[in-house]
């Protein structure tokens, strides 16, 4: 049997667990008629059976699907690096009143907000 | 480069990190390392990966900039043109372009607990000449996830936070490289 070390588990402040909600309560289905009801479902205690696939069992061929881009990879046309080399301070002069820090420090509040 | 240089298998893909475009088009003392390593994709070294998600944080930076100096609102007028920049330099330079939205698919898994993942295992760096301690946030790791979906094998920046990210992406710090 495998030993958990509970302390090497992050502490989680959130259960994630969650109600679906479009399934009646059990309690409202139990008061109408008295046959017995079997909770089932992604969560129950038989987890691995949600993902059995027979599919796989009888030699199914899945392909899995990568994500297709907008524009695919071709080679670079020569000179674009020099033609857009500080193309932006050409285009607005006035960034060149940015210094280096003031630049950096946009650059990283973009992702924090260290002020 | 004609025909016959044509590669035929692409170069290795390197995920391009925001501030890479930023520095390139700007004027700042590591304008030259990142034109270096824009040459090495013209010249087929690497094969540059993007998505609209680093276009937006492009444009929302260089906004901020222009609001900065002019002391007033940006325009419309200019979100068009700083658009039309990094666009037509990412269009020549043969750079893969994915949209985010459909990286974030839940077709291709949940989004949101990878970047949970990297931010709770991603490793701590110290720089010794600063001896400061640099880390993942949620943002980077995000774009650290649209990297790995978008099938990149390095991640190109300069910042010292992607260090820690090797389990899931091999960092291209320029600052060394170049």
């Amino acid at each position: 049997m495998t030993a958990v070390n509970i302390n090497a588990i992050p502490k989680r402040y959130f259960p994630f667990s969650s109600i679906d909600d479009t399934i009646p309560p059990l309690k409202k289905l139990l008061k109408k008629s008295n046959t017995q009801v079997k909770p089932s479902g992604y969560f129950n205690e038989n987890i691995a059976d949600s993902f059995y696939n027979e599919r796989l069992e009888l030699g199914g061929v899945f392909t899995l699907r990568t994500p297709a881009p907008i524009m695919r990879w071709h080679p670079a046309k020569q000179g674009t690096t020099a033609k857009f080399h500080g193309c932006l301070s050409k285009i607005y002069p006035e960034l060149n009143k940015i210094n280096d820090k003031g630049l950096d420090t946009l650059i990283k509040n973009m992702r924090n907000r260290e002020e | 480069m004609s025909l016959a240089q044509v590669p035929t298998t692409p170069p290795p893909r390197a995920y391009i990190d925001t501030m890479v475009f930023i520095y390139h088009f700007m004027r700042h003392r590591l304008t030259p390392k990142a034109n270096n390593f824009f040459k090495d994709i013209e010249n087929g070294k690497y094969a540059g990966v993007t998505t609209s998600f680093t276009i937006a944080e492009y444009v929302g930076v260089m906004r901020k900039a222009l609001t900065a100096v002019r002391n007033r609102p940006s325009t419309s007028t200019d979100v068009s043109k700083l658009r039309k920049e990094i666009e037509e330099f990412i269009s020549n330079m043969g750079i893969i372009y994915f949209d985010a939205d459909t990286l974030i698919s839940p077709v291709y898994g949940k989004l949101f607990s990878s970047t949970e993942n990297i931010v709770e295992n991603a490793k701590h760096f110290k720089n010794p000449r600063s001896n400061k301690w640099y880390l993942v946030n949620g943002a980077d790791a995000l774009h650290v996830t649209l990297a790995v979906r978008a099938g990149a094998d390095l991640y190109a920046t300069f910042d010292d936070d992607f260090r820690g990210v090797d389990n899931w992406i091999k960092p291209l710090m320029l600052f060394e490289v170049y």
